[in-house]
Parts: C-alpha cells; structure tokens; sequence
C-alpha cells in the first residue's frame, strides 16, 4: 500500500525559509518542534490555504507540483482540519456547525449521531460555541472534520488550550477511532507526541530534523520528561 | 402632515434597502483587496461626512440638471429627471449616508475572523458561498448598525433634501421640511405634533433593530 501522503515543499518568506520532505502513513503522524518551527505552515500548505514550491499527493491525487504548475484548491482537496481554536463559525449551533461540512461531505452515510454520542456531544448539539467549554468545542471540532468524510484529517496544535485530564481523554477517543485515513497533528508537546504518533517528525528553524516512530520522541525529550515513570 | 411622515418613511426605507445593498458590494472590496488609491477613496467616500449640506447639494444640482451633460444624460436616455422629483431625493440622501453605510459593514466584514473564512474554504465552499454562508452573518452586527444609521440620518435629513427637492408636498416635502415650514408660519401646534411623531417613529424603528441585533448577534 505505501505511503498516503508524499509531500516535498519549500517555502520562501524572505527572512525565513521553511521547507521538508514528508511521507504521511495511514494512521497517526506527529510533527513535533518549537513554536516558529514551520509546523502550522507545513499544514497550511497540506490544505492548500498556503502556495508553496515543491509537490504534493494524496491518495493517487496530485495536490500541488509547482514544476508543473499544478494547484488544486483547498475546497478540492476534501481535508478535514482542526485548528487549536476559534474553529467554529460563532452563529451556529453545534448541529448547524457539523452539518456545515456534511453538507459538502461526498458521502452521506458518515454515522454523524454515533460520532457526537461517542464524542459525548449530543446534548450539547442546540448550544452555540460561545457556550461550550474549550474541551467540547474542540471535540465538535473534531466530529465536523470527520463529518467531511476527509481523506485525511490535519489537527495544528489540537489539544493545547485542554487541561491535561482532556487532553489524554480526547486523544483516547481518536485513538479509538481506528481512522483509515492519515492523521497529521502538529504539536508543541512531547506528551501529545508519545501518546499519539505512530510516526514522529522533529522540525527545528524551518527544517525537519528528524523522523521515525515514538522513540524519537523519548530520544529528544527525556531530558526535559525525565520524571520517574511517564513513559511507562 | 401624513403625507410627509409616509414620504419620509418611503425615502428612508428606500435609501436603507438600496445604500445597504450598494455598499455589501463596496465595503467587500475596500475589506479585502488592495489597490492604488484606496486610501484616496476612502476619504472621498468619507466627504459627505464632512462637507456641509447645502455644498453637498449645490454640486447635485448643478450635476444633475438638465444643462449639464449628467442631467441631459439621465433625463434623455433613461427618462429620469433627477431635480425637484423623489428619485432625486433618492440618489441624494443615498450619497448623503454612503459613509453610515460602508464603513460600519467594512469594518464588520475585516472583523470576520480570518481563521473562520479558511474553515469554509477547506470544507468546500467557494468564494461566493463563503460570502454568503460565513462572512455575511458573521458581520450582521456592522450590517445593522450600518441600517439603523442610514435610516436615522435619512429620517432627519434636511438641507440636501431641501436643495435638491425643492418643498414639494406629496413629492419631496419629507416631515422634517414640513416642520421648517410649520415653523416659519408660526403654526407651533402643528410643528409640535410632527416633531414629537418623528422623534417617536424614528426611536420605535431604531429600537426595533437594536431588538433584532440583540437576537442576531452571537459573540
């Protein structure tokens, strides 16, 4: 089967560069840096919401090759996002705000009740965000991605405004998913990394320095998570 | 004095629908994209703030009559005769409001969240159905103010109407020229009575908008 998503790009924004080779598999990849590393600009350029140089497939479809001078348009790239805030549109209700993205979703079958029950968001779905806690609004966030039927779900920094106990609760509920998709989530955080990566990139000032599977994580990080019995 | 109170209302709600419409169009551009002279534009479009009434009115007499190529125009190829008729009044208290209208909806349409507008772009929506579904409601609060002001300043509008329409009753004489003219005749019951039932519509149709921006609008 291979790799889901190859992606190889450049981009140039005068004082800083940020560029790196990539090869997304189907389940979950982290990208982990610094803030400033280029991580939300690498997702940015998955979605097509940034031009780039350099080439992009998913799913046997070319997203963009500058060389050729190929771009397909984010709203055809049917990508599922999650942002670390501000995700949903602030006069809807929680329904209204799914079935935004269902309605352009190819596949109406997507299971929408099941997956606001299992996100325990179905009494909430009357309520608008601004009446939501950060948790359940990242949650709605999360289902409408899903909602979209996406044929991979990029998350930027997903889980940063949750309290540690949501944290770990939400990334079970994903992990539980079994999502046949690749899932790419930017992070800042070691943990959200070794909880969750399957495949770890390390990117530092604009560059990927490193990748591999959650080892990586430990190998960079331990000296700032050397508390007796995290990892274990 | 019904009369004039309906013209009124005919002309205010008329320049509200119209201005608003004009200026969805106008405040998207000066919102979102940038061109030479932009900032120039905006003070042009901000002048009927600043110019006096009667300049305003001047200038849309001397345009908009008949020896002047724009009047000729207007009256001989589209039938319009712009001077002492309420199409005139129209195009004038249009102009007189334009900065009520666009800036308040040019503000709300910048205030949209960036963030916002990518969301409906990676969830399949164009630019036209972005516009529509997400950025016009997210600034129904700037859309209202924007309404409220044009109608409040057209309800109370004076000299342009004066110098343009002339005082024609049943045609451009609107409440606030028939006060002037109670006034002048010295019937003060008369000028009483129409200024405490403009002040009381024009309070009931703003308080109906506040309502309604209440209700619509979501922070």
């Amino acid at each position: 089967m291979g790799f889901q998503i190859e992606l190889s790009f450049k981009k140039d924004y005068g004082n800083v560069v940020i560029k790196g080779d990539f090869s997304f598999i189907c389940g979950f990849n982290v990208i982990l840096g610094p803030s400033g590393c280029g991580k939300t600009t690498t997702l940015r350029v998955m979605s097509g919401l940034e031009r780039a140089e350099g080439f992009m497939r998913c799913c046997e479809e070319v997203f963009f090759d500058s060389e050729k001078g190929l771009f397909l348009p984010p709203q055809r790239r049917r990508i599922g996002i999650v942002f670390q805030e501000d995700n949903l549109l602030p006069f809807l209700n929680v329904r209204e705000n799914i079935e935004f993205a269902l309605k352009k979703s190819p596949k109406k079958n997507t299971d929408v009740e099941k997956l606001m029950e299992m996100f325990g968001i179905r009494e909430l779905e009357r309520k608008r965000p601004a009446e939501l806690s950060g948790g359940e609004r990242q949650r709605v966030a999360i289902v409408r991605a899903l909602a979209y039927s996406p044929r991979a779900l990029l998350m930027d920094e997903p889980f940063s405004s949750l309290d540690f106990r949501r944290k770990i609760d939400i990334i079970n509920f994903l992990k539980g998913l079994e999502l046949r998709i690749p899932v790419v989530v930017v992070t800042h955080d070691p943990l959200e990394a070794n909880l969750l990566g399957e495949k770890v990139f390390l990117m530092e000032k604009g560059r990927k320095i490193a990748e591999g599977g959650k080892e990586l994580v430990r190998e960079y990080f331990e000296e700032v998570l050397n508390l007796e019995g995290i990892w274990d | 004095m019904e009369e004039a109170l309906l013209l009124s209302l005919k002309l205010a709600s008329l320049t509200t629908i119209l201005l608003i419409l004009l200026s969805l169009f106008v405040s998207y551009i000066l919102a979102y994209f940038s061109f030479p002279a932009k900032t120039f534009l905006e003070g042009f479009l901000m002048l009927p703030i600043v110019l006096p009434p009667t300049v305003l009115g001047f200038y849309m007499i001397y345009l908009l009559s008949p020896e002047s190529p724009v009047g000729r125009f207007f009256k001989e190829v589209l039938g319009i005769n712009f001077l002492f008729s309420f199409e005139g009044l129209l195009l004038a208290s249009m102009i007189y409001s334009l900065p009520f209208a666009v800036f308040p909806i040019r503000d709300a349409f910048q205030g949209v969240h960036r963030r916002h507008v990518e969301i409906a772009y990676v969830f399949g929506y164009s630019r036209l159905e972005t516009v529509l579904r997400v950025i016009l409601p997210e600034s129904i609060g700037g859309l209202l103010t924007s309404a409220s002001l044009v109608f409040a300043h057209t309800m109370g509008e004076f000299g342009v109407v004066l110098m343009v329409g002339g005082n024609i009753p049943g045609e451009t004489q609107t409440l606030s020229i028939y006060i002037y003219d109670q006034v002048q005749a010295l019937n003060y019951t008369q000028a009483h009575r129409a200024s405490l039932t403009l002040l009381s519509v024009s309070l009931l149709c703003l308080s109906v908008v506040l309502l309604l921006r209440k209700r619509w609008v979501f922070r």
